[in-house]
């Protein structure tokens, strides 16, 4: 399978090329640890607490939100490029996909989603 | 504009094969805003299920005025089979919603969004078992499950509950992953050019030997895929668990409605797109169907839940059915399935009634809380009794009607083994659903008494018991009906 | 017309369930009403049938039937045939019936179980009904069944007591032997003739010429006779049937005398023209019941207990029609079933009368002198003796003088059978209405409280009494210048293309050997009223006289002891070594328990696999797939 060579050697490259250049630099530099350089790197400021801190749910429910508009956008752009050959189906379509997203939005506002208190 | 213009008439031309589809749609949207979470907001919400019932009642009226017909550009098609399938998804929704109502009464529970899931949720088998391209085939599968996942993982203050709803969530998403990719397999090999299913079936016969391989590896993850929503061995693994956590009504909705809908897009795409290679399905899903007979079968026997018990039965259930997948005539296959499908409906509907009766103080669960049911609720037990007997296959109840026609059917395609094998399981599984039933008739009844919870259930229980135990008088209708599962 | 034949046997079944699930509920009266309602409603359907099918052009009145069941190339149709011989069967079920739940309503009030009581009799009609009606040999079957089922029900109605269960059960037994005869029968039909369709096994027969030898024909028809045998009590499985008085009189006078017990006696008329081609099977027949007729009756001489007494008569009189059958008049046997179930109803209702009476009292040497006490009894069972001893005008006079004439034809010491069973069956009767309606009181204290019973029940008695008179002379007899009006019309049910050869020509011998018969007939009946007239003390100085004789008959020729003896001891014996051997080690051990303990097992494994854990569910449905791609890759 000919083809599929290039496939195979990329992968190789992929594996191959972090560890030689991990291991290059390994042996290369200076090494002084120390308790202060091998804790974890914060914005240079000191670290508080560990990093697997749980958020509250509202920022997971911001974040689906934002993707479901982000798509929304993604939807949007192609057919307000081919605006004018879709013409009024287009026009139903689009107004069809944006009154479902109203729904939802409607949905999570009345549902209290966006209350942040 | 002519592409525009012939897309709208397209559209306006198909759009009466979705009309149920699109009804539930809406109504679902609406139940959720706004009118169950704002102009609506102060009903009671245990109305809910009555409206839903109501709703799926319409549904199934528009489901029998639907006209034959394919559209969507062959993405979508309406015929025997879809209307038969589309029956018993709505049929299974109908008494899940029954059911749910009394429980979630219990537990304090009630909301729109339960109610509106399970409408999307049918929706999504209603697309399924009408579909006819790969694509519109997982979207309808996807829609279907991943309401699923969230029933199952309604009840968010169990703990076991959530780790159902995690659990199904993410081998679902795993099970997906390999349909999706056998179906890309089969989509290459068969040129890349179509994902219709009578297409392919044209295409994978032209395809190049070469692709052999390809194509054998695709089918069989999709058969995997397909064997995750029917749990089948060796892909059931998560079923006694989801069934367990899961609550009851999603149980009784879980072993009814999805598999009844997989079922039947099963039939239609392994025998209209893989027709062809019969051969390479053939006999790993033979192996699939002895597998399950046989684990389910020897797993139930030990079960204490009831719940996990119904599991493994309804496992070897499934293995039964996939002898009718196996036929190479797969219309018949599809008849069979679906009159199997129908008693098991019935059958599993009624049990999980009695269950839920039961559980007005947690009980129902185990099978040790049926001790002595005959003296407590002779009716009730009356009612097990024919359902245990029929889910055993012993005539005359209806069960035996439908493994007789499915056994039949297996028999004159060939697979005697298997057939024989589904005997000898099927007289294994004479011991579990026995042992409820001595449990109930032959043990003494314990302490205290269970809350009788809501008529809807002694309704559910009479009529399925009913139909149950003289369905077999009404055989010539029954077959009759059967007929009408016509695959074009 | 469709709908009103369905239902026709459907109400009593809905009358059966609607009592049975709702009886005690329901209350007494609501299920009179309902459970006397739909056997009338349902008489009154059968006589409009009836009226129609015989105005149909082939006297036939098929109601749609479906299909059943279909396997194979076995297809059984389920549908109804009303053709003159089921119509007429079904008017006597349904109008007897309906007689019978009324008399029930005031014979069994005080009673328990009354709700139950009558849900069985409903369910009784209804099976007798599908067994009647049915269009093919497996309905007329669950009929048949179903009647043997309520027939142990409504024995056993007295459950608490220790002799009706036993009763029942024995019953029961009993006709499982015939049962098995009929399904062999039934096997051997379609076996040959490919349909199990009545109407189409009678045309492929009507094809067939008679067998000169045995052949399939006489094997089936002798397998189906066996059955006949275990239903209408034939020697030698009539044991049953006596027994059978344990059930409440009412049960009696409808299920072991009108009409359940001439079930096999309608089974062979159904299926005559089969019968008529096997002339082996034929003489059986007549042999059987020739002997029968005259044994029970001979054992019913000497009985002490009033329904045992009519319970051999009933056993003697079907053996009547049964010699009838025999002797190829169809027709005279099943009118002398027609004139029976009159007569000997209103016998059984007339004694259940004289047993309330009397405060549950069944022995004839304590009843007496009831004449004036129950006037309307004694008058209705004095027409139905006179019936049932065959006195000139009655209706029994008519149905028996033509079965002793083609007895005669047939063989003549078949009629010399008959006439001796005919003077026994005078004897017993009149000794019986003589203990019990005249004499001296023997029992001043039941005596003192008898009185007549209520309107329930002497309607039904005087009805009944009506019937017994007049209904012969739907068959008188060309000997006496009728034109036996009852065998042209069952002509069309009971023939195909071949009349039946015998009847029909009544020549000299004709009435001189009617005239015998009743003479004979008439003075055995005075000789039995004016030895009991005065009391027991004449028949107690004559048994004394024959001290084996009477013994012999009054412990009934220890049949019974005989059967237990030799072939209910041995079968017990090989029962047990069955059940220590074969069942608990060999079945229940190697058969059932090991591998029940290896499925357990089984199980046990399997479970291990069951983890919880989604990572090892995960790989297990990695590696499943695997494992199929590596097994089944060609």
């Amino acid at each position: 399978m000919p083809s599929y060579a290039p496939i195979l050697l990329l992968i190789l490259v992929a594996i191959a090329l972090p560890v030689v250049i991990w291991n290059t630099s390994r042996l290369l530099r200076p090494s002084w640890p120390s308790a202060a350089k091998a804790s974890t790197y914060e914005c240079g400021i000191v670290t508080v607490s560990e990093a697997r801190e749980k958020f509250t749910v509202r920022y997971y429910l911001v974040a689906v939100m934002f993707l479901v508009f982000d798509v929304e956008t993604v939807f949007l752009m192609p057919w307000a490029i081919q605006m004018k050959e879709l013409a009024v189906f287009g026009l139903v379509e689009i107004g069809i996909f944006l009154f479902l997203l109203l729904f939802g939005y409607g949905y999570i506002w009345s549902k209290g989603a966006l209350t942040w208190e | 504009m002519p592409f525009a213009e012939s897309l709208w008439g397209n559209l306006v031309q198909d759009l009466p094969l979705l009309v149920p589809v699109l009804f539930l749609w809406i109504v679902g949207t609406l139940m959720l805003w706004p009118l169950g979470s704002w102009l609506l907001k102060s009903m009671p919400k245990r109305q809910w299920s009555g409206i839903t019932f109501v709703v799926l009642l319409v549904t199934l009226v528009l489901v029998f005025r639907t006209p034959a017909g394919q559209g969507f550009s062959g993405m979508f098609q309406v015929d025997g089979l879809t209307t038969g399938f589309q029956i018993l998804a709505i049929v299974a929704a109908a008494i899940t919603v029954i059911l749910s109502q009394p429980q979630l009464n219990a537990l304090k529970e009630q909301s729109v969004e339960y109610y509106a899931l399970i409408l999307f949720s049918t929706s999504g088998m209603m697309l399924l078992v009408g579909a006819t391209d790969l694509v519109s085939l997982y979207m309808a599968l996807e829609l279907m499950a991943l309401c699923i996942y969230i029933l199952v993982g309604y009840l968010r203050e169990q703990d076991r509950g959530i780790e159902a709803g995690i659990k199904y969530f993410l081998l679902g998403a795993f099970s997906s992953g390999l349909l999706v990719y056998g179906m890309s397999l089969i989509f290459a090999a068969a040129g890349g050019k179509t994902t219709n299913l009578a297409a392919l079936n044209q295409a994978l016969a032209l395809a190049p030997r070469n692709a052999e391989l390809m194509i054998f590896t695709g089918v069989i993850l999709v058969l995997a895929g397909f064997g995750f929503k029917v749990a089948a061995v060796p892909f059931h693994m998560w079923s006694p668990d989801v069934y367990d956590g899961a609550p009851t009504p999603i149980t009784a909705f879980l072993s009814t409605a999805p598999k009844a809908a997989a079922l039947g897009a099963f039939v239609r795409l392994f025998g209209t797109a893989f027709n062809g290679v019969h051969g390479d399905w053939a006999a790993p899903l033979s192996f699939m169907a002895a597998a399950s007979m046989i684990l389910g079968n020897i797993a139930a026997l030990r079960q204490q839940s009831m719940k996990r018990l119904l599991a493994y039965s309804s496992i070897a259930h499934v293995g039964y059915m996939l002898l009718a997948v196996l036929s190479h005539d797969a219309q018949a296959g599809a008849q069979a399935i679906w009159l199997y499908m129908l008693t098991y409906l019935l059958m599993q509907g009624g049990v999980f009634a009695v269950i839920i009766y039961l559980q007005g103080k947690g009980e129902g669960e185990r099978i040790e809380d049926f001790r002595g049911l005959s003296k407590r609720r002779p009716m009730l037990a009356f009612a097990m009794l024919v359902f245990m007997l029929s889910l055993g296959g012993i005539p005359p109840m209806l069960g035996f009607f439908a493994k007789f026609y499915l056994f039949k059917l297996a028999i004159e395609q060939g697979f005697v083994t298997l057939t024989v094998l589904a005997f000898l399981t099927s007289a294994i599984s004479a011991y579990y659903y026995l042992n409820v039933v001595a449990t109930m008739y032959f043990k003494e009844a314990p302490e205290g008494e269970a809350q009788p919870m809501g008529s809807g259930l002694s309704i559910v229980v009479f009529a399925t018991c009913l139909l149950v135990l003289v369905g077999t008088c009404l055989g010539p209708w029954l077959m009759d009906w059967t007929a009408r599962i016509v695959l074009v | 017309m469709h709908m009103t034949t369905w239902l026709i046997p459907l109400l009593p079944l809905f009358g059966a369930a609607i009592i049975g699930l709702l009886g005690r509920k329901l209350g007494r009266i609501a299920v009179s009403v309902i459970g006397v309602g739909v056997v009338l409603l349902a008489f009154a359907f059968t006589l409009r049938a009836f009226v129609l099918a015989g105005s149909a052009p082939d006297h036939r009145l098929a109601s749609c039937s479906f299909t059943w069941m279909s396997t194979g190339n076995l297809s059984v149709p389920m549908g109804l045939v009303f053709d003159p011989l089921s119509s007429l069967m079904a008017l006597v079920v349904t109008g007897i019936g309906a007689l019978i739940h009324l008399y029930s309503v005031g014979y069994m009030w005080e009673e328990e179980g009354f709700a139950r009581y009558f849900a069985y009799l409903n369910l009784f009609i209804f099976f007798m009904l599908c067994l009647v009606l049915g269009n093919s040999l497996p309905l007329l079957f669950v009929g048949w069944e179903g009647v043997g089922l309520c027939s142990y029900l409504l024995i056993g109605y007295y459950f608490e007591t220790d002799y009706a269960p036993a009763a029942g059960l024995k019953a029961f037994l009993t006709n499982r032997v015939g049962d098995l005869g009929v399904l062999i029968g039934m096997m051997a039909l379609f076996a040959h003739f490919g349909t199990l369709t009545i109407a189409e096994l009678l045309t492929k027969v009507g094809h067939l010429s008679p067998e000169v030898g045995f052949g399939i024909l006489s094997f089936a028809t002798l397998m189906l006779f066996v059955g006949a045998c275990g239903k209408s009590a034939q020697v030698p499985l009539y044991i049953w049937l006596p027994d059978a008085m344990a059930g409440p009189t009412p049960v009696s006078a409808l299920i072991h005398a009108a009409t359940m017990v001439t079930a096999g006696i309608f089974m062979v008329c159904r299926l005559a023209p089969l019968f008529q081609l096997a002339p082996i099977t034929l003489s059986v027949i007549a042999w059987v019941g020739g002997i029968t007729a005259l044994f029970a009756a001979t054992i019913g001489l000497v009985q002490r207990d009033i329904k045992k007494v009519l319970a051999y008569s009933t056993v003697s009189q079907l053996g009547y029609m049964v010699m009838a059958l025999g002797a190829g008049g169809f027709a005279a046997g099943f009118f002398h079933v027609f004139t029976h179930a009159w007569f000997k109803a209103l016998l059984f209702l007339g004694a259940g009368s004289v047993i309330m009476a009397m405060h549950h009292e069944q022995d004839l040497f304590r009843m007496g002198g009831l004449r004036a006490k129950l006037p309307i009894t004694f008058w209705t069972m004095l027409l139905a003796t006179l019936a049932i001893m065959g006195f000139p005008g009655f209706s029994g006079f008519f149905s028996k003088d033509e079965i002793l004439y083609l007895a005669y034809l047939r063989h003549p010491a078949l009629w010399v059978i008959g006439v001796a069973a005919a003077c026994c069956t005078s004897f017993y009767m009149w000794r019986l209405m003589a203990l019990t309606f005249w004499g001296e009181p023997r029992d001043p204290h039941a005596y003192e409280h008898a009185h007549e019973s209520p309107w329930t029940m002497t309607l039904p008695l005087v009805i009944l009494a009506v019937g017994s008179v007049v209904v012969g002379y739907l068959g008188v007899p060309e000997a006496f210048g009728g034109h036996f009006a009852i065998g042209r019309f069952l002509e069309p049910s009971l023939s195909f293309g071949q009349l039946h050869a015998h009847e029909g020509h009544h020549e000299g011998p004709a009435i001189l050997l009617a005239c015998i018969s009743t003479v004979l007939g008439l003075g055995f009946g005075l000789f039995g009223f004016l030895s009991y007239r005065s009391g027991t003390a004449l028949a107690e100085s004559r048994a004394a006289r024959f001290p084996t004789l009477h013994r012999i008959l009054l412990n009934k020729y220890y049949v019974d002891e005989g059967i237990e003896r030799g072939i209910l001891a041995p079968v017990r014996g090989l029962g047990r070594l069955l059940w220590q051997v074969g069942d608990v080690i060999i079945v229940d051990g190697i058969g059932v328990n090991l591998p029940a303990a290896l499925a357990r097992l089984g199980g046990e494994f399997l479970a291990l696999f069951q983890t919880g854990r989604v990572r090892n569910y995960t790989l297990g449905m990695v590696l499943g797939a695997l494992a199929i791609l590596w097994i089944f890759f060609k």
